[in-house]
């Protein structure tokens, strides 16, 4: 009898909708999946020269300090890279802010999100604590707090005061770009990558002038100079993730000890 | 006659009175710190930068105004206010006034803005806001320009910390000692060699040869403790600093300083002058006392109130009596 009354018109009825809902997630995963950082005003980039790294980790411990993270859960490693032409290199690793983050994508709660100008960013108050980020990451730019950083911040106030708050028990931290940093930077008018107290602790930090910041927009910001005359390579460029983090690899004619006159 | 928990209940209540007072006073004060004015001492700037200040005070930069070797040349001298233009911070010739005694937080960041902390106190990173007083060649700032890292742009706050106006250091991390290992962190290709190399062995570190105070300048004759004399920055060893240890295994008889050594050494003293390190006495650092909170005063109050109830207890017991038997009066009258 129920057969029965299922008639033509309650067919194609099902099916439309049956097919609307199909096209629907179809839309949904597309959206997804093409999802990266929106382009807003500004496009923050660092640009890190190995030829001038010497490995000295001030950006670390200007990190630490500024940011108030434990010892042990660094945002920024420096890491011995090989030699180049007889001397040692270093790469300095922060969060390469990606265009399109595996962190981000793997978030189920939005907790990992991208802001207007790129710098991927964590929301402690919705993180759940699940991990899926940290593994997701090539870099390996999260760490994980297991308990919350209490104590005395052994880079205090040596190498910097802290300019936010420690972050709670059961969440992810990573590199934020010091966000902070910028916005207040440009609420007060200076210009983060030029002035040292909108540019994140880091730049400030390098005794070389091995890292530079600045907006990827501005044509004539010192990355975007830097970049157009230098050959640059990034992280992983295989995995499509779009850091916004160069490195200028160390070349030997410019990592001669000798100072030419 | 009370019994004893009569008494102490009595009590009890007395010292929960004055407790909930005292609490209820303390606790409508404004416990919220004063704002700092950007144009105040010190103290102010400690308000919210103790880290910093605690730092300072202990240094000699923090003590550049009061110690007690300066103080006493400057006496001696008959109180030049030549000195005051680097010893104290805003030193007017004109007037022979300081805005303050000593290095304070304004020597170096100032002017500061009216509404610190909305806008960052200045500070010049460069080498220019050093030399404002380390210019002199006293400090050794023309060898410090010939070195390589002048050359490269590097500050002196790469490696000296001006609060503490001593060397950087870090607990935990990548500690820097002394002067030596603040050289290794950036050079470290040189310390693939050097730990097994003969200097190492004898004890010998990177500052016993590159940091070398200034032997044979103008004012050689000033004594090394002079706090005004500072190492040679160029960082670049000379043929004396090689003459130190080794000027009697030189082909050819010494330079002047290892000739002039063998011949001290002839007459019976000591071949080189030890250089002795400045030893500034570091002056106890006072913090601010932190603020007892209301629950303090009252747990106070509280105590008070227990002691004063046991002494009222007797009188009270006695009142009560007479009251009573007052009312046992006035019963009796009734009937």
């Amino acid at each position: 009898m129920s057969d029965a009354n299922f008639s033509r018109r309650d067919f194609i009825k099902l099916t439309a909708v049956g097919a609307a809902a199909v096209a629907g997630t179809r839309l949904v995963k597309e959206a997804r999946a093409s999802s990266s950082s929106p382009a807003g005003e500004h496009q923050w980039a660092m640009v890190i020269d190995q030829s001038k790294c010497t490995g000295c980790n001030y950006c670390t411990l200007a990190c630490q300090a500024h940011n108030d993270t434990a010892p042990e859960n660094q945002w920024n490693v420096v890491s011995e890279a090989g030699e180049v032409g007889g001397h040692k290199t270093y790469i300095a690793r922060p969060c390469m802010q990606c265009a399109k983050a595996p962190c981000v994508e793997v978030c189920m709660v939005g907790a990992s999100y991208y802001r207007d100008d790129g710098i991927v960013m964590m929301d402690y108050d919705k993180c759940i604590g699940c991990r899926y980020c940290e593994a997701a990451c090539p870099y390996q730019a999260r760490v994980f707090n297991w308990e919350k950083f209490e104590g005395k911040n052994p880079a205090v106030p040596e190498w910097g005061s802290p300019e936010v708050e420690r972050r709670p028990r059961g969440v992810p931290e990573k590199c934020s770009f010091c966000y902070h940093r910028i916005d207040r930077g440009l609420e007060l008018g200076l210009i983060p990558g030029v002035d040292a107290d909108a540019t994140p602790a880091c730049v400030g930090a390098c005794p070389t002038g091995a890292r530079m910041f600045g907006d990827l927009n501005d044509k004539n910001s010192l990355v975007s100079l830097v970049l157009k005359e230098h050959a640059s390579y990034r992280l992983r460029d295989d995995l499509a993730t779009g850091p916004r983090v160069y490195y200028l690899p160390a070349d030997p004619k410019e990592m001669d000890t000798e100072v030419k006159s | 006659m009370f019994t004893r928990f009569k008494r102490l209940s009595i009590a009890l209540i007395f010292a929960l009175a004055a407790a909930g007072g005292t609490l209820m006073v303390a606790s409508a004060q404004d416990a919220t710190p004063p704002a700092p004015t950007p144009q105040g001492s010190e103290q102010d700037c400690a308000a919210c930068h103790a880290d910093y200040q605690m730092s300072w005070q202990s240094g000699l930069h923090g003590q550049a105004g009061d110690d007690p070797v300066f103080l006493k040349a400057w006496e001696d001298q008959g109180k030049p206010g030549a000195c005051l233009i680097c010893h104290d911070t805003g030193y007017d010739p004109a007037t022979g006034i300081s805005e303050a005694k000593g290095v304070t937080c304004l020597a170096c960041h100032s002017p500061a803005p009216d509404n610190h902390p909305a806008n960052n106190m200045p500070v010049d990173k460069s080498t220019d806001l050093c030399g404002k007083c380390h210019s002199d060649s006293r400090f050794a700032s023309d060898n410090w320009m010939m070195s390589a890292h002048y050359q490269r742009a590097m500050t002196c706050s790469v490696c000296h910390n001006p609060h503490s106006a001593g060397m950087k250091t870090v607990e935990g991390f990548a500690t820097t000692e002394d002067a030596s290992s603040l050289c290794q962190n950036c050079h470290k290709d040189a310390m693939d060699n050097f730990p097994s190399s003969k200097h190492a062995e004898a004890g010998v570190t990177c500052v016993n040869c590159h940091l070398g105070f200034n032997v044979g300048s103008a004012d050689a004759n000033v004594d090394f403790a002079d706090a005004h004399k500072a190492p040679d920055h160029s960082f670049i060893p000379t043929l004396e600093t090689c003459n130190k240890c080794h000027s009697t295994q030189m082909h050819a008889p010494g330079q002047s300083v290892a000739a002039a050594a063998i011949k001290i050494e002839e007459a019976g003293g000591t071949s080189t002058p030890e250089p002795t390190p400045v030893q500034v006495s570091t002056l106890p650092v006072t913090n601010e006392p932190t603020p007892v909170s209301p629950v303090g005063y009252a747990g106070l109050a509280g105590l008070v109130g227990l002691a004063a109830g046991m002494v009222l207890a007797p009188w009270l017991e006695r009142f009560y009596h007479r009251v009573s038997k007052q009312h046992q009066h006035e019963e009796e009258h009734h009937e």
